[in-house]
């Protein structure tokens, strides 16, 4: 199965010209699924999202060879589509802009095709102060783990978890809030 | 949802349910390696192209640089290499004298003529003093 491939060997194989593309090919499947989450979660169609994929992975086609390893594979792959999602936002002209390493807000209105509680979410998620908000935002709509969300944001992994807790904290104390109302 | 995620959330929140996964169209994910994978071999190829092009480019301008300076040295080094190397006086004055006889028909009858009557014009005293004041006082006789 192509999506059991471990990234080392992803990348070993994408070293050869010979099996270049097959080194494509695995990247993709492994992780096709777990990308278009992240894009789709930010973007207000499909078929954007799916435009903003394709242009995701050909970006980490086209710069494979400079990957240091650094980071993991998947943090460095969900940085480039984070920057398409904004360059995509940037060429639609529009104002939902979310720039990671400026700590920006999300816009509530990012998010479609959410049932009532969802919507709810979002709402509350968006008066959340920054950094809780960043640190929500990438572990609950992302799914990253708290050693990729360190890596990309340089906070530590307890840190981390106790924004999210807190985040958490907050929005269900909230939701309660909205439900005896 | 992950099920580390999904785990975590339910043991600090009764409330916040995991997300639904968003819904793509059916068979979207079997589809998309092929597509992207062309889309990236296309790029390719017209990248290729492209390099191929100046390439060509780089090389026809290489080539016509090339002959430039090739007949520029060519004609610079003939002309000269000819006079200087190949010819020397000497050897044209040498060649001209024993060849006299074909340099007769470049001396145009017309050309002759004019030059003996220019001669003619001249007075004979004029030429004395001419050759006198060349001569630096010398008989006239003495330099032949």
């Amino acid at each position: 199965m192509k999506e059991d491939i471990t990234d080392e060997a992803i990348l070993a194989l994408t070293t050869n010209r010979d099996t270049l593309e097959e080194g494509f090919r695995c990247l993709v499947m492994k992780y096709q699924r777990q990308l278009y989450q992240v894009i789709r979660n930010k973007l207000s169609s499909h078929a954007d999202a799916d435009d903003v994929l394709q242009n995701t992975f050909l970006k980490v086609f086209r710069h494979i060879a400079r990957f240091e390893g650094r980071s993991g594979l998947y943090t460095w792959m969900y940085r480039i589509a984070t920057n398409e999602v904004n360059n995509h936002y940037k060429r639609e002209n529009r104002n939902k802009v979310i720039f990671l390493e400026d700590n920006e807000q999300y816009q509530a209105d990012g998010y479609v095709n959410m049932d009532h509680l969802e919507q709810q979410v979002e709402i509350i998620v968006s008066m959340l102060p920054a950094r809780q908000q960043m640190v929500f935002r990438m572990r609950y709509y992302d799914e990253l783990s708290y050693k990729e969300i360190a890596a990309i944001l340089d906070l530590s992994e307890g840190a981390l978890k106790s924004s999210f807790h807190h985040a958490v904290k907050k929005i269900e104390l909230k939701l309660r809030a909205e439900q005896i109302e | 949802m992950n099920k580390e995620l999904s785990d975590e959330l339910k043991a600090i929140s009764s409330n916040l349910l995991p997300k639904h996964e968003l819904k793509t169209p059916e068979g979207y994910f079997d589809g998309f390696p092929d597509r992207v994978l062309k889309q990236w071999k296309d790029q390719h190829r017209k990248r290729d192209n492209n390099e191929l092009t100046l390439s060509k480019m780089i090389a026809a301008a290489a080539v016509v640089t090339g002959i430039s300076i090739a007949v520029a040295l060519m004609t610079i080094t003939g002309s000269a290499g000819t006079l200087e190397n190949e010819i020397t006086s000497a050897d044209a004055y040498e060649y001209i004298i024993t060849h006299l006889d074909e340099f007769e028909p470049l001396i145009e009858e017309p050309f002759v003529e004019a030059a003996r009557s220019d001669f003619q014009l001249l007075e004979t005293e004029a030429v004395e003093e001419y050759l006198l004041e060349e001569l630096d006082g010398q008989d006239v006789e003495s330099i032949f």
